[in-house]
């Protein structure tokens, strides 16, 4: 009997704690969205702060009360190890979709890993929001692929342009150039487009050399480059070869003018490792530090350095996500695949980007961005072209443009 | 004047090729164990550099000699612990267990270092010296000197001390060299300790021109063995040879081809090599 009675008082205590945090379950289930990076291997590095990018961006939706059009839901962020191989890339996908169900993967940094990861995601339905350069994405038809940085070839192109108008600004108008660029999809495609828009120009390319990226020696490319008498190197290479060519051009006393295709140039880390030779280095870029604003204030007190592009591209890629979801309420990854096609902001989170907005196009890329010309001065990488958007003036062979 | 310059380049970069090589082949000779977690030392030799070279502004041309000590202990350590478990048992578990101290090494280094591209700062590091038309890098002269100094000092340690005559024994016939009382198991120790310490010297000197992470030794790797057996794995003079080859064929074939295929001509005459004389150039017969 008086087990009973325990057992009764402990049904109707047991009822009344569950009354009691019912207004809580009415909270909205969190959303789940993935993050797919290169958390391991030989491109780890760009994996890890584009990881930081999403993190921080997840952090400040959800302290600003969520997903308001889904009554304040949260974002769930579930982060994998793409690892740095493209078939370990895939395979990473097809586990994170089946384990936690994400209503949409960004990732993976890296074009090689974005290309395997998001066929995985295009198969299942899962849009995948991608900061890599590569026009392959965006080429295969998918329709659940979101490119929200410019084109590869498209900033190759600008690569060559812009330099071209600073160059004759500068009174040197160019003639000789040199285009060195590791074979890889992002080497190839951003070095083909510079090529074409160089041969348009009617500018002498007077080396067009492709390298194997990783390598353990640049003195015979250096060695090429120096012989070639080219007044502008154009390096489509990733830290590590572009310190070697640093260093090796240093070496040879060559005072070629540096204008780099994003990648190696445009990270801490080459500062640290190139120190006094990075003075007037160039590098066509798709984002850049001096124009983000909050978002690079909280970054830095966070990491003691600058927030790389890939970080503040990766945290669009999850802006992107919110500013779908506020205007879709979508909650399946299908209802947010439409959300995302139609989808035309500009401004807020955005305006860090330049062309400050994301419309997507029928093949999944972002229209409004645009490339724009950043160059190393005393220890800062700033915005110098397009001229009007510049935070700094350009300098060319050490010599400032009026 | 531009094939001399190839040349020089190719001998340069051939004087850090030995350094890295000559560990592996040493370990091969006295053991028979192909140590395919080499560069992973290397890696090592290269983040004490680093660390000696922020920390305590010790120059990698010095800290060098540190590098060498503390992988010298660091390798006999794992001989004495792991590696002389596995001499008598099948060729595959020797690849399982040298792999495996290679992915092990990679991601300890991963976590206790960070995935961060680490340089160092030295003041000779753009510095050329400049004969007429020629230039020569300080950093690779540097690394070729001390690549030099290490050949030679190994060649008089093999040939003129008794206990390089024992670990040649040892190379020939471990049976044998036991019954005329030479202390194999501790030659071996030595032996693995040295290979070992030589790639993490050779980390710290190419540190001032490369950069240390913690998968660079993946870069080398295939050089290295590349190497090893064309100058006939096992046979330090030919690890020597190979390298010098090796550098200067990368070198020279820059100057006709493009840079993405210096590698190709390598591996096609590794592969005549091999078709020719499939036990190297100077084949297998000592340690020396």
């Amino acid at each position: 009997m008086k087990r009973n009675s325990f057992l009764a008082a402990f049904l109707i205590a047991a009822l009344c704690g569950f009354a009691g945090s019912s207004p809580a379950a009415s909270e909205p289930a969190p959303i789940v969205v993935g993050s797919l990076f290169p958390l391991t291997g030989t491109v780890a590095v760009g994996g890890h702060t584009s990881q930081q990018g999403v993190e921080q961006a997840v952090a400040d939706i959800n302290a600003h009360g969520g997903i308001k059009s889904l009554g304040g839901a949260k974002i769930k962020l579930v982060s994998r190890d793409s690892t740095s191989d493209p078939a370990g890339a895939a395979d990473a996908a097809a586990r994170l979709i089946d384990d936690v169900h994400p209503i949409a993967i960004i990732g993976c940094y890296a074009s090689g890993l974005s290309v395997t990861a998001s066929s995985v995601a295009e198969r299942r339905g899962i849009p995948f929001i991608t900061m890599s350069f590569s026009d392959e994405l965006t080429s295969r038809g998918y329709k659940n692929i979101f490119q929200v940085a410019p084109l590869a070839s498209a900033i190759g192109v600008k690569q060559l342009s812009y330099a071209a108008a600073i160059a004759a600004k500068a009174g040197q108008p160019l003639k000789n150039i040199a285009i060195v660029y590791e074979n890889t999809p992002y080497g190839t495609a951003q070095a083909e487009g510079l090529k074409k828009e160089a041969d348009r120009q009617h500018i002498n390319v007077v080396l067009y050399e492709e390298y194997a990226q990783g390598l353990t020696d640049a003195t015979p490319l250096v060695q090429k480059i120096v012989s070639s008498g080219a007044q502008v190197l154009f390096p489509m290479s990733l830290y590590t070869d572009a310190v070697l060519l640093i260093r090796g051009l240093a070496q040879r006393h060559s005072k070629v003018q540096i204008v780099g295709g994003s990648g190696g140039f445009v990270i801490p880390a080459f500062f640290e490792a190139a120190r006094s030779l990075s003075e007037g280095v160039m590098s066509i870029n798709s984002s850049n530090y001096d124009t983000y604003g909050k978002f690079e204030k909280v970054y830095n007190a966070k990491y003691h350095t600058f927030a790389p592009h890939e970080t503040f591209e990766n945290a669009i890629c999850m802006y992107v996500v919110r500013a779908a979801l506020e205007a879709s309420k979508a909650t399946t990854p299908a209802a947010l695949r439409a959300a995302l096609a139609v989808l035309n902001v500009k401004g807020g989170d955005f305006a860090g980007m330049p062309g400050g907005g994301i419309k997507f196009n029928a093949v999944g890329l972002n229209t409004l961005a645009y490339p724009i010309m950043v160059q190393w001065r005393h220890a800062n990488l700033v915005t110098v072209w397009p001229a009007a958007k510049g935070t700094q003036k350009a300098a060319w062979n050490g010599k400032l443009i009026k | 004047m531009a094939i001399v310059q190839a040349v020089i380049n190719g001998v340069l970069i051939g004087g850090v090729y030995a350094l890295i090589t000559t560990g592996l082949t040493l370990i091969f000779g006295v053991m028979g164990v192909v140590n395919f977690a080499q560069g992973e030392f290397l890696m090592l030799g290269m983040y004490i550099a680093y660390f000696a070279s922020v920390g305590l502004h010790i120059d990698p041309m010095l800290s060098a000699l540190g590098a060498f000590v503390l992988l010298f202990a660091f390798g006999a350590l794992i001989e004495m612990g792991l590696v002389r478990r596995i001499l008598n048992g099948p060729p595959i578990s020797q690849i399982f267990l040298t792999v495996g101290i290679s992915i092990a090494l990679q991601n300890a280094a991963l976590a206790a270092f960070g995935s961060d591209y680490r340089s160092v700062s030295v003041p000779y590091q753009t510095s050329s010296i400049n004969l007429g038309a020629l230039v020569l890098p300080v950093t690779y002269l540097l690394a070729f000197a001390w690549a030099a100094a290490v050949s030679l000092t190994l060649f008089l340690f093999m040939t003129k001390t008794d206990f390089g005559r024992a670990m040649r024994a040892v190379a020939v016939n471990g049976g044998a060299a036991t019954l005329c009382g030479v202390p194999v198991a501790r030659v071996r120790t030595v032996a693995f300790g040295i290979g070992v310490a030589l790639a993490g010297l050779a980390g710290a000197v190419i540190l001032p021109y490369a950069y240390a992470f913690p998968t660079i030794g993946l870069r080398y790797v295939v050089i290295m063995f590349t190497i090893a057996v064309l100058g006939g794995l096992g046979n330090v003079t030919g690890a020597v040879l190979g390298s010098m080859i090796v550098g200067i064929t990368q070198s020279l074939s820059t100057l006709f081809l493009p840079s993405a295929l210096q590698n190709i001509v390598v591996f096609a005459l590794f592969f005549a090599v091999l078709m020719l004389r499939p036990s190297g150039i100077l084949g297998r017969t000592s340690a020396t």
